[in-house]
């Protein structure tokens, strides 16, 4: 094979898939389009489900917490200010995971990009939700886990924080580092590595433009 | 209706079925991989029918949805799956020209493939297919020159990897 022109040659008398072989029959669709609705769904489950039943748990308990306890300040304090730090998130996960997993869904609708644009499109709406993501683990992360350590003292252990520093401490320190290395995991399958994929593409792109 | 949108989809998937095949083969050695990809391809497909107004050939609207698909997935699969040498899989393609060179150098030829980046595989694959720069440009959103380039510089390179290969 000397030269390009025998590859292209060689190409087209070698690679001819036999389309008689591998044509699909209707029940062959039906099958494959089954499986891959329920892969699909599965894999929005995973991440927006597990999310979402975490926040439904934070919202029940602090509710149950804040009824049980009416009139104990410092509980209605620590469980409405978990609520309201968590709310804004509730609201931007609902809000990025439609626009992140819907396009495939609804894309009936919306004509199919060019390669290009389906990689700028994919890359700017992980980028956004990673960047508030980020923002929001580094804040709310260390406040969440004050309050829940706090209120888990201040409920079922005589004293309080107040006279167990040493203890409500490590427990604070413990929390954060789990919440810490379960969303560093989670940031990097979910972001980092798909990120890295798209921006290594598009940088191709550009520098040979 | 239902129906007459599945038998009009599967007519039209089944004639240019092989796009899809060359596209699977083109970006994943492992045959677990091709075989998940070609139905997630699939599967886009059906999903995006509707949108499919015949503004474009059938084939570049396939083209399109088939590279997305595949570029797309191509991390996540690389890092879960162990790669595999290209073979059998691919030799299914040849399986009636059956000489001992050919099967040798057609994979050869993917070897050569996969070592370019996923933009230029995509280019690679439609120039072996004989598109024109026009529809490399409507399938990739680069532009002609753009393509035009990186063609030339493809073209070395497959050139220059498929001599060493042999040798």
């Amino acid at each position: 094979m000397k030269t390009t022109n025998d590859v292209k040659q060689f190409w087209s008398e070698n690679n001819n898939v036999d389309d008689s072989h591998s044509a699909l029959s209707d029940v062959d669709l039906k099958l494959i389009i089954k499986t891959k609705m329920k892969k699909e769904k599965k894999t929005i489950a995973e991440y927006f489900w597990a999310a979402f039943t975490y926040q439904v748990f934070i919202y029940s308990y602090m509710c149950h917490l804040l009824i049980k306890y009416w009139g104990n300040t410092e509980i209605a304090f620590l469980a409405l200010g978990l609520i309201l730090i968590y709310l804004p998130y509730t609201f931007m996960l609902y809000k990025k995971i439609k626009a992140i997993f819907l396009p495939a869904t609804n894309a009936k609708n919306s004509p199919i990009k060019d390669v290009q644009s389906n990689i700028n499109g994919k890359y700017h709406l992980l980028f956004v939700f990673f960047r508030f993501k980020k923002w929001f683990d580094r804040i709310v992360n260390p406040i969440a886990c004050f309050i829940l350590t706090a209120i888990v003292f201040q409920l079922y252990v005589s004293g309080g924080m107040e006279e167990n520093i040493i203890a409500a401490i490590i427990t604070f320190l413990t929390a954060l580092s789990l919440f810490s290395i379960a969303t560093y995991y989670e940031n990097k399958k979910r972001f980092i590595i798909p990120l890295r994929h798209f921006k290594a593409i598009l940088e191709d792109i550009k520098e040979n433009n | 209706m239902k129906n007459i949108l599945e038998m009009e989809f599967l007519n039209a998937v089944n004639q240019n079925i092989a796009i899809i095949h060359k596209v699977c083969n083109i970006y994943f050695k492992n045959p677990a991989d091709r075989q998940d990809v070609f139905q997630e391809i699939l599967y886009q497909l059906w999903k995006s029918y509707k949108s499919f107004t015949g503004a474009s050939k059938f084939s570049t609207w396939m083209y399109r949805v088939a590279f997305n698909t595949a570029i797309g997935h191509v991390k996540s699969i690389n890092k879960e799956a162990p790669k595999e040498e290209i073979n059998e899989y691919h030799l299914q393609t040849v399986e009636n020209n059956d000489t001992q060179e050919r099967n040798e150098n057609i994979t050869l030829l993917y070897k050569a493939v996969h070592t370019l980046s996923d933009i230029d595989k995509a280019i690679t694959l439609l120039y072996l297919e004989d598109k024109s720069y026009e529809e490399m440009a409507a399938i990739t959103g680069l532009t002609k020159t753009n393509i035009s380039v990186r063609l030339v510089r493809i073209r070395k390179q497959l050139k220059e990897k498929m001599n060493v290969l042999i040798n």
